[in-house]
């Protein structure tokens, strides 16, 4: 579990972040929403370790950090591009000390959910779709034995079957992970979260539990008061 | 061990599959090594060691910059990089300091000279006819100025984590150790001043060994050197990791 408590930061004279806390947890996908410039992505940054905060802190209770985390960013810049994809997974485990065999093993499971690892392994990771990038770096995350993923926009660029795809494994992650979204995708922020937390000016202003898209889109567009009532996306 | 070696590993596919990169260096360091044969540069060496073969001390000096000079900017060339890329993080969460992670750069790095090394040594053997030999004494010495050069490296990168676009500053680092650490004659009021940089010391131990004179001080000395410029490199960069995180400087290059 990951409970981050009183996180405040700013940016010289902006406060970016304004006390906020929340837990997340195994079976309960966390989303953040929120317009462009409120915060989210610096919450995961903090998270991450990549940030520190100005005051507050974050907690991994029965998990570690360095062991346990991984972020998938937004766009397509996770793993090396002039490596194969097979060379970044057995990397990225590597760097989380994982040996070979058991990273060997590892992919062997999983490669069942991920069908799609044995049919690039030998590409490199740049010669991959955007929405190809974005599962193997789930992969590689995966066969680290990462308990904690934290995905920004992860929806972003990607066609249906990906989105589908990407939906259904969510789904099925979440019951032994702990994750951790940032979306703007109203469709995919309902089918997959069990909280939703909307962010306002740096602070949680409305938590909600399960949502319909369309309970989300009033919700949103309440609080942001936004006119546009795009079904799909917001 | 294995953290070091499987980033040495995937840093050298990256770097083979970048071929251009290797050709282009090969290209800049041949040519500047003719420049300075062309034009006689080193003759003094012939005074200071009592050796008429001037253009091989010169060549040992010059081998021995190129490595330096690579360990110098490792670091930060990756870091730079790998913020941009976005991969940076992956090093950053992962169970290793970075400082011990990138000593697999170095290595690959290291690898990727001694290749450039050879080249040059081969075209400029054919072309100027200089011969040099390489003893246990020579990798040694290198070897210890690499992790010493690779210490003030981690100073540089840990600057260019919090003040970013330090580049040119590392070109011009290179540049400068090119004339103040006795690579090509360096003035003994300057060496004066930077016998303390790991590759002066270098050049000092190479070209004794290569004069058959004794190399047991200036080892001695390289080894102190360079175990304390990679101390304060790992502490410096420790350092400058922790401001950054602070100011959000890791999230954009």
């Amino acid at each position: 579990m990951i409970e981050v408590k009183n996180i405040t930061k700013s940016f010289g004279e902006r406060k970016v972040l304004d006390n906020i806390s929340f837990c997340a947890d195994k079976d309960n996908l966390t989303t953040i929403v929120g317009p462009n410039g409120m915060g989210k992505t610096t919450i995961l940054n903090i998270i991450c370790g990549l940030l520190l905060p100005d005051q507050g802190e974050v907690n991994f209770v029965d998990c570690d950090l360095k062991r346990d985390l991984f972020a998938v960013l937004s766009g397509d810049k996770n793993l090396y591009h002039k490596n194969t994809v097979e060379e970044n997974i057995y990397f990225v485990a590597a760097l989380r000390n994982i040996g070979k065999k058991q990273t060997r093993e590892n992919i062997e499971t999983m490669q069942k959910s991920f069908p799609l690892y044995s049919e690039v392994k030998h590409k490199l990771f740049e010669q991959l779709s955007f929405g190809q990038k974005r599962l193997m770096t789930i992969f590689a995350a995966l066969v680290s034995e990462a308990q904690i993923l934290t995905l920004d926009e992860p929806t972003e660029g990607l066609d249906l079957a990906h989105r589908k795809e990407l939906t259904q494994l969510m789904l099925s992650l979440k019951k032994t992970k702990t994750i951790i979204v940032i979306s703007h995708d109203s469709k995919f922020v309902s089918d997959i979260s069990d909280r939703i937390l909307f962010l306002n000016d740096g602070k949680i202003v409305q938590e909600k539990q399960r949502l319909t898209e369309e309970q989300f889109l009033e919700i949103y567009n309440k609080i942001y008061e936004q006119e546009d009532k795009n079904e799909n996306h917001i | 061990m294995r953290i070091i070696f499987e980033e040495c590993k995937t840093d050298l596919l990256r770097t083979c599959r970048y071929k251009t990169g290797i050709i282009s260096d090969v290209v800049v360091f041949t040519a500047l090594l003719c420049f300075f044969f062309a034009s006689n540069t080193g003759t003094s060496f012939q005074e200071k060691y009592q050796e008429v073969d001037y253009k091989t001390l010169l060549l040992l000096g010059y081998m021995a910059w190129t490595i330096a000079s690579s360990a110098l900017s490792i670091v930060t060339s990756q870091i730079s990089a790998e913020v941009q890329r976005g991969t940076f993080y992956l090093k950053i969460n992962s169970r290793y300091p970075l400082q011990i992670i990138y000593l697999g750069d170095l290595i690959s790095s290291i690898l990727i000279q001694i290749v450039i090394v050879a080249v040059y040594t081969v075209i400029t053997h054919f072309i100027f006819k200089v011969d040099y030999f390489i003893s246990p004494e020579i990798v040694f010495a290198l070897i210890v100025c690499s992790i010493g050069m690779y210490g003030l490296g981690l100073v540089i990168a840990g600057l260019s984590l919090f003040y970013k676009r330090v580049g040119s500053i590392i070109f011009l680092l290179q540049l400068t150790l090119l004339f103040v650490t006795d690579t090509v004659p360096t003035s003994s009021a300057v060496m004066y001043v930077t016998k303390f940089i790991p590759l002066t010391k270098c050049n000092e131990v190479i070209r004794n060994c290569f004069m058959g004179t004794s190399t047991v001080q200036p080892l001695g000395e390289l080894i102190i050197y360079s175990v304390c410029m990679l101390l304060a490199g790992y502490l410096i960069f420790e350092f400058f990791l922790r401001k950054a995180k602070r100011k959000g400087n890791l999230l954009l290059y």
